[in-house]
């Protein structure tokens, strides 16, 4: 940015410092140009106003008027002198009139003496109606050198310049050039007074440069700075729901400790009793009662790694894993509870039927929770009636359908309309945190999968289906 | 039937439990205790059971599906009231537990056992109250 802002007051500062350098050598042109043509004007004027009616009336014009009684100067010689007034009162431009032929009383101020002088005079033999100028630095600075040609204009002007005695040149016709007239103008103090104006300005660049430099730096901080606080936001939220998940895990295994610690008891009973049985009968062959009993034990272990796959706190991580894997390991955890209960299980799961792409973990909670909810609603089902719950897996384009149909009351459309809302329950206090569904439907979204909810179905109960992108198009 | 026959004569049961793992073994805990047995996986079954025969007692597991421990002993009362009836439970709520002794359930065991001769004792008692009631 601070380099950009260089760049911009660096170009600007050049662009009006050339602009500005333009401008002035116009203006100096424009004055030369004006103060030449004046001195020009002068001269005609003196020449057919004055010095006609002074001849008229017997006086004398000559270069030594001073020195002579009743004479007036030649009008070169007073347009001379008025160059010189001029230029002695200081910072105004001067005047300088010359010619290859001075008259002998000039011989040593007249003449060409210098290079401009020449070439000027080489310029005005082809073409005498334009100027010739250059700009100079001299002693006092930088300065115009602006020449006109001096014509002859007039016929009193031709007989006078080849008829006086001491002209150093005759033959001269109307329109010739006689010599060269030439205004210089000293720029030095116009140009310190630019200067001034150029260092204002720059400086009056540099600090509204800096000033937005400092502008776009702050908006550029301010920007980010608020653009980390929504990014720390977002994490935040992101940590509070990954909490949220983990709390809803641990309210689901409240609920089913009641059922997990059935589940252990059967194998731990089979274990002690049998133990006892064989302390009882030293002399028999155990080797079968062993083999049962390391049978009981696994059964155990493969609960207890259940509870606590589901218990664990791990970001989603998502894998091609056999689509019946995290069903299977949800009824590992409540299958017996299914059967104390009464629920007749029916499982349709093909042989052939493609991945899904999934956190195992995850998808086992959403599984367990709907199974769970079938349970309790199949618990309001009379004595009479049939628990059923039916759960079916199929290809459904792309996707693996995960179907859950239970014999159930089903829903009333109010209630289908909310299942997903958090701490929404229709379960007695204690029984719901009314969280399950809701993380159920954040978990399935994470794995770009959706879950729908129909209120009544084929069997009369609630009708979930689940749907996870499958495995084997990554 | 001279009343020394009748204590002399084989205690007989009949024990309902859907885990096989425990049906496995549980004929040769009654055999260590001297009683002859059966071992059925369901109410249903046990029903069958009992209409060719009688038991001394039933030993009933609580959960089972379709028809739990509860419901079966109100059978057995219903049909066997000289059978003994007792029941091992896991899970059961105190409640329900009452509501078994209130009907006329012997005993009830929660599983696993303390040990396995208290479950001999317990079988044995429930026979001998059986036995004094009749008389």
């Amino acid at each position: 940015v601070v380099l950009v802002f260089t760049a911009i007051v660096g170009t600007t500062a050049w662009y009006v410092s050339r602009l500005q350098n333009e401008l002035l050598k116009t203006v100096a042109l424009s004055d030369a140009a004006h103060y030449s043509s004046a001195l020009e004007q002068f001269r005609t004027l003196y020449t057919s106003e004055v010095v006609a009616t002074a001849i008229e009336h017997g006086l004398t014009v000559t270069h030594d008027y001073k020195d002579q009684s009743a004479a007036i100067p030649l009008p070169a010689t007073l347009s001379m002198l008025l160059g010189k007034s001029l230029g002695d009162r200081g910072k105004g431009g001067s005047s300088r009139l010359y010619s290859p032929y001075p008259f002998p009383w000039r011989k040593h101020e007249g003449g060409l003496r210098d290079e401009f002088d020449r070439k000027a005079w080489e310029s005005f033999q082809n073409r005498p109606n334009e100027p010739y100028y250059r700009f100079e630095v001299g002693e006092h600075g930088s300065m115009l050198r602006y020449a006109t040609a001096d014509l002859m204009r007039e016929d009193a002007c031709v007989d006078c310049h080849n008829s006086h005695p001491d002209t150093p040149r005759t033959g001269w016709h109307v329109g010739d050039v006689r010599g060269v007239l030439e205004v210089t103008l000293p720029l030095a103090s116009v140009e310190e007074h630019t200067e001034r104006g150029m260092r204002r300005m720059i400086t009056l660049l540099l600090f509204l440069g800096g000033a937005g430099a400092a502008a776009v730096l702050m908006i550029v901080r301010t920007w980010t700075a608020s653009h980390q606080r929504l990014e720390e936001a977002h994490e935040d939220l992101k940590r509070t729901q990954g909490q949220l998940v983990h709390a809803g895990k641990l309210a689901g295994l409240g609920e089913l400790s009641a059922g997990i610690a059935h589940e252990l008891n059967q194998p731990l009973a089979a274990i002690k009793m049998l133990s006892e049985l064989m302390l009882a009968e030293p002399e028999a062959d155990h080797a079968a009662d062993h083999s049962l009993i390391l049978r009981q034990t696994e059964r155990m272990s493969k609960i207890v790694d259940n509870v606590r796959s589901f218990a664990r706190q791990t970001p989603l991580e998502l894998v091609s894993i056999a689509s019946a894997d995290p069903l299977r390991a949800a009824l590992e955890l409540v299958g017996e509870q299914l059967r104390v209960h009464g629920v007749t299980l029916i499982l349709d799961i093909p042989d052939e039927i493609p991945t899904v792409l999934a956190d195992i973990g995850s998808l086992q909670q959403v599984f367990l929770n709907l199974i769970v909810n079938a349970r309790d609603a199949l618990d309001s089902v009379p004595e009479e009636g049939e628990k059923i719950l039916r759960i079916s897996v199929k290809e459904e384009s792309g996707f693996v359908a995960f179907k859950f149909v239970d014999s159930g009351p089903g829903l009333t459309s109010d209630v289908a309309g909310k299942v997903f809302d958090p701490f929404f329950t229709t379960k007695s206090t204690g029984k719901g945190t009314g969280l399950g569904l809701s993380l159920s439907h954040g978990i399935v979204e994470k794995h770009g999968g959706s879950i729908r909810c129909k209120p009544k179905s084929a069997l009369g109960g609630a009708e979930f289906v689940v749907r996870i992108p499958r495995g084997d198009f990554g | 039937v001279s009343e020394e026959s009748e204590s002399d004569r084989q205690i007989t049961v009949i024990a309902v439990d859907d885990d096989a793992a425990i049906r496995s073994f549980l004929p040769r805990v009654f055999a260590h205790f001297g009683f002859s047995s059966s071992v059925v996986k369901s109410g249903a079954d046990a029903i069958t059971l009992m209409g060719e025969r009688t038991f001394d007692i039933a030993l009933l597991d609580f959960q089972m599906p379709k028809m739990n421990g509860l419901e079966l002993s109100h059978w057995i009362i219903e049909h066997h009231p000289n059978t003994a009836i007792i029941i091992m439970t896991g899970q059961a709520s105190d409640a329900v537990l009452e509501e078994a002794l209130e009907i006329g359930v012997f005993q009830c065991i929660r599983k696993p056992l303390p040990n396995l001769d208290m479950l001999g004792a317990v079988m044995k008692a429930a026979v001998l109250r059986k036995q004094s009631t009749q008389a």
